[in-house]
């Protein structure tokens, strides 16, 4: 039986995160069309359930050595591991905010397994070590994400959106694949592995190209991780998108990208390339620069969280920057310190656009005096929104304070000390508009707050609240504002909410505090062979 | 674990408390974290008492292991420990902390009654108050015990935000602007130290010289071992002396020297009065330790270098913040512009890089640190009766406070360096080393001193002498918070602290081997670096 030859060959424990993924979606996808009335939040769920069961694959997966797969064009080694855990974390998270989102808002059908299909393409471009497979990986991603982003079809500025992300993310495709054809040109294969032992050859043969090369894939790979000066579509997106939507894009997405900028990148061009890596230096600043500044006036938070992005985007450059300089015995320290930032990256932005999510449902407005007054309101969710900030601005004791401890100290050892300045310098103008969510949160309604809070009741009551709560707990909110004059209607947060914010808050602070637990598995990791 | 750990977490676990336990209330939080401070203080005695009388040795140090960054370089990978201890200049400090916050602490009280902008925040949150202000008693105490960069960095930041939030949430109206500005300025001190501290131990394994490098280490104690006698093809005098910028302007920042002083006034004026005292009398102070102990104890050689350029920023700030506490309207602001004088006689006695001059800094850092949270407490006190420290509405405040105003006269007298007081034995120290070393730029400092007599004698003599003004007598404070006999002075609570801070100030004065006995240790373990 020939089938029964393919149970031998290791499919399972390589792609076996891929395959469920993918088999969910398809299930999914025809339960969507089979059940079309009622409410569907459990497919939401279904979908949340497959992505938990690929998390374990993966988790068994994690440092079981390397293993190369059809033709090598799929590999089994820690990289892959560690970003599929990754990715399937943030997917897991987005779906839970999905799950809430659809409850909320009538959503089409097809969001859910589109998800799920993006997560196939992520987790296609942690794995994969061919040019054509990640490309199709990274075709898979960022279709799904065309469409996610223009979801919501009656919104004027989901679509606009929708179409901004295609048209900025067809371009860098585009650029990216001109720029592997450079490089197949020049080495005549498109396997990663065969192309790591020619990185150096080519850059001393034929300088010029190889240039071209890296800097047009860098460019391409840029337009998705929207480094500066490829990052104008960033805000507009962020904004149009749902935001479970934009939680997706900032997180997973990005994840994937730098995953695939490193496979693609650094696997190839792997020794004494430090000129070619010098320009994601320079990228690397700018974009730190750009980012935190821009965001500094700001007053939409879910543009402000997309500047933010570009700014975050920047610091887990820098240590791709140092792999030119540095031998290859460092490397394991930089791809420890790209790896943890990215999952405290993860806790804290998903977390950020959940609360977000929460507050923009009650108020029904981003800008950032929507925030005014939640402490009095839900206490537990302007403490968490206080973690996932200071985790952002990068304070001590949270997850992003050691993330960029973490860089810094990689800087220093690479003897780029400047690119730690600007890291640090900038990351204290970041203090200026993430501090200024903080003062929001603990600031008082303002005075005339009784109306206000009457005014915004009523708007949560016209927002269809769950099923049966609704009327209730407007009157409650009526009758409380009526007594005390300016606590203000309570926020609807329902517990999948509860569960996911606290997951985060969990996430941030136990890499801030115990950092241990994810450093230490880190550094067993064999990333080479 | 040692003494020193519990020291540290003894309000970490206060805080801890105040926010799991079920229906903490105003006093119950306020006991809890009155105890967590006491608990501190009476660990702090104890390591007194106990402690060796050895230079340059770390008693009480404990250290665990936290986690490693992996090893990518040299095959040794680069240990973080939460590690803390005592030496003769951190001992009295964290004594210092754990006292003043106890009496914060002590002396926190809320506006029972609802004034014009609604409910007073600290009875309304009284948990985040307590909270906030716990974990800013155990961030300062675990930055002057700290004996790994990397914990000190830790414990310096929750300064920072605790502190923020303090100002934040339960400061005056308008107290938004001051705490983001707070927070800015405090957070690129926070980046530039970073940058310093990490740069020396790197500097310390050698890794910017020609010389192969050594094992990196973020201990403390190790690295004031080995920095100062690192050779010049292990750690070149280019870097040491960048590095020693780079860590003079993060001192410049945190401890609000002209030309960065601006955030501490505004933070004064806006912050309540355990948060000022918090503030002006611990937080204000990490500045100068950092000097000390890694300026001075770490790049000796640099501090000699760069001394002139010390003293003249020194004398800068004696005279600037003499000059501009002069120019002051409202107790507070004189206060914090007092405290950036008194600050830069710090400046003057380390530059001055003699025994005495150190000496008579460590004896400034205490002193000042006791006098502005005096001051603080004080004035604080008289502002919950008269609703105002604007001077021009105070007067005659010694007809209606007695008491109250004789101890504020203590303070200012204390303050200006009148003998017998604890500012007095360390001005003349300080004094001392700067005329040995800078005898001009000293002389010039002197006049400062003449400076702070007039302008503490002129804001009493405006306040507390003269025609009764409306604000004291029948003002809206007469009736809000005027004692049930009729008489505005000080209630038996208030008594405790104002006493006991007096009395460690008098106590100083008198007999400075109190201290004098812990920072000679620490001098002599200094120089006997610097040679």
């Amino acid at each position: 039986m020939a089938n029964l030859d393919m149970l031998h060959q290791p499919y399972w424990s390589t792609m076996g995160p891929m395959i469920v993924v993918a088999v969910a979606g398809f299930v999914v996808m025809i339960l969507e069309f089979v059940f079309r009335r009622g409410d569907r939040r459990w497919l939401a769920a279904l979908s949340a359930l497959g992505v938990l069961v690929a998390l374990v694959v993966a988790f068994a997966n994690w440092g079981t050595g390397h293993q190369g797969l059809l033709q090598n064009t799929v590999m089994l080694d820690s990289f892959s591991s560690v970003f599929s855990v990754l990715i399937l974390i943030s997917a897991f998270l987005v779906l839970l905010l999905t799950l809430d989102y659809r409850g909320r808002e009538r959503l089409p059908a097809e969001h859910t397994y589109l998800i799920l299909f993006g997560v196939v393409g992520a987790l296609a471009m942690a794995t994969a070590t061919d040019l054509v497979t990640l490309y199709v990986g990274l075709e898979l991603l960022s279709v799904a994400s065309y469409v996610l982003v223009a979801v919501r079809k009656r919104s004027i500025r989901s679509v606009e959106g929708g179409i901004k992300y295609l048209l900025m993310g067809a371009i860098g495709s585009a650029v990216l694949l001109y720029g592997m054809s450079f490089i197949y040109g020049l080495a005549g294969t498109t396997n990663v592995l065969q192309l790591s032992t020619q990185g150096a050859v080519m850059l001393s043969g034929y300088p010029a190209i190889t240039v071209i090369g890296f800097l047009f894939m860098l460019i391409g790979m840029g337009f998705k991780l929207s480094l500066v000066p490829f990052h104008m579509w960033t805000p507009d997106v962020y904004d149009g998108a749902p935001t479970a939507i934009s939680s997706f894009l900032a997180t997973l997405s990005k994840v994937a990208a730098f995953g695939m900028l490193l496979r693609l990148l650094v696997f190839i061009f792997n020794q004494s390339t430090g000129p070619l890596f010098y320009w994601a230096g320079i990228i690397a600043a700018i974009t730190m620069i750009v980012g935190n500044f821009a965001a500094l006036p700001q007053r939409n938070m879910k543009r402000l969280l997309g500047f933010s992005s570009v700014a975050q985007a920047g610091y887990t450059l820098v240590p791709f920057a140092l792999f030119g300089s540095s031998q290859m015995n460092q490397w394991p320290g930089l791809f420890d310190s790209i790896s943890f930032y990215l999952f405290a990256y993860t806790f804290m932005t998903i977390g950020a656009f959940a609360i977000l999510h929460i507050v923009e449902r009650a108020k029904q407005s981003v800008e950032s005096d929507a925030l005014v007054g939640l402490y009095r309101q839900s206490p537990w969710l302007a403490v968490a929104l206080s973690v996932f900030v200071l985790s952002l601005a990068g304070m001590p004791l949270t997850a992003g304070f050691l993330g960029k401890f973490y860089i810094f100290a990689d800087t220093v050892h690479m003897h780029a000390l400047w690119l730690g300045i600007v890291l640090f310098a900038t990351s204290v103008v970041s203090f200026y508009y993430y501090i200024g969510w903080l003062r929001k949160v603990f600031q008082p309604l303002p005075t005339g707050a009784a109306e206000w809070a009457v005014a915004e009741v009523a708007a949560a009551a016209g927002a269809p609240v769950g099923p049966g709560q609704g009327p209730a707990r407007s009157e409650a909110g009526v009758a409380g504002s009526a007594a005390d004059g300016g606590s203000g209607g309570s926020l609807a947060v329902s517990p999948v909410m509860h569960v996911l914010i606290a997951l985060c808050v969990i996430g941030t602070l136990a890499l801030g505090i115990v950092p241990a637990i994810l450093l230490h598995p880190l550094g067993t990791l064999q990333w080479f062979y | 674990m040692s003494l020193a750990f519990w020291v540290v977490t003894a309000p970490l676990i206060a805080a801890l408390l105040i926010l799991l336990l079920p229906k903490v209330r105003f006093t119950a939080a306020k006991v809890l974290a009155l105890l967590g401070g006491l608990v501190s203080l009476v660990l702090v005695l104890a390591a007194w008492i106990g402690f060796p009388g050895t230079p340059s040795l770390f008693a009480d140090a404990s250290s665990v292991t936290w986690f490693s960054l992996p090893a990518f370089w040299q095959s040794t990978s680069l240990t973080v420990n939460l590690a803390f201890g005592f030496d003769g200049l951190s001992l009295p400090l964290a004594a210092l902390t754990a006292f003043v916050v106890c009496l914060a602490v002590f002396g926190a009280r809320g506006r029972a009654e609802e004034a014009g902008d609604g409910l007073d925040p600290r009875v309304a949150h009284p948990r985040s108050y307590f909270f906030w202000i716990s974990m800013a008693a155990a961030g300062i105490l675990g930055v002057f015990s700290a004996l790994d960069i990397f914990t000190f960095f830790v414990a310096l930041e929750v300064t920072l935000f605790s502190s923020f939030f303090l100002i934040q949430l339960f400061g005056k109206r308008g107290s938004n602007r001051a705490a983001t500005k707070f927070l800015i300025y405090r957070g690129f001190a926070t980046v530039a130290m970073l940058v310093a501290l990490v740069g020396i131990a790197y500097g310390a394994a050698g890794y910017f010289g020609s010389a192969s490098p050594t094992a990196i280490t973020f201990s403390i104690p190790q690295l004031l071992g080995t920095v100062s006698h690192a050779s010049a093809a292990q750690f070149p005098a280019y870097y040491r002396g960048a590095l020693f910028l780079v860590l003079l302007l993060a001192v410049f920042i945190e401890e609000a020297f002209v030309p960065f002083h601006t955030w501490l006034p505004t933070t004064h004026a806006y912050a309540d009065t355990p948060t000022n005292m918090l503030i002006g009398g611990l937080l204000t102070k990490t500045g100068a330790y950092v000097l000390l102990r890694f300026g001075v104890g770490m790049l000796p050689d640099q501090v000699h270098r760069y001394g002139t350029l010390i003293a003249v920023f020194g004398v800068i700030n004696i005279l600037y913040g003499a000059f501009a506490a002069w120019a002051q309207k409202n107790w507070r602001t004189l206060v914090a512009f007092g405290s950036i004088s008194h600050m830069g006689i710090v400046l003057l006695g380390i530059a001055s890089m003699t025994a005495a001059g150190l000496q008579g800094a460590m004896f400034m850092i205490i002193s000042s640190g006791l006098l502005t949270a005096l001051l603080f407490y004080l004035t604080g006190a008289i502002e919950s009766r008269t609703q105002t420290l604007d001077m021009a509405q105070l007067g005659g405040l010694s007809k209606r406070m007695p008491m109250l105003s004789g101890f504020l006269l203590v303070a200012a007298l204390g303050s200006l360096g009148l003998p017998l007081t604890s500012g007095f034995i360390s001005e003349i120290q300080a004094f001392i080393g700067g005329f040995d070393r800078f005898p001009a730029l000293s002389f010039v400092g002197v006049v400062g001193l003449i400076l702070s007599a007039v302008y503490l004698l002129y804001a009493i003599q405006k306040t507390t002498f003269g025609p009764l003004r409306t604000a004291v007598d029948g003002g809206p404070g007469f009736a809000a918070g005027g004692g049930r006999d009729g008489s505005l002075d000080a209630t038996p609570p208030e008594y405790l602290p104002t006493v006991l801070m007096t009395l460690f100030v008098l106590l100083i004065g008198i007999y400075p081997n109190l201290l004098g006995h812990l920072f000679g240790l620490s001098v002599q373990g200094l120089l006997g670096i610097g040679g």
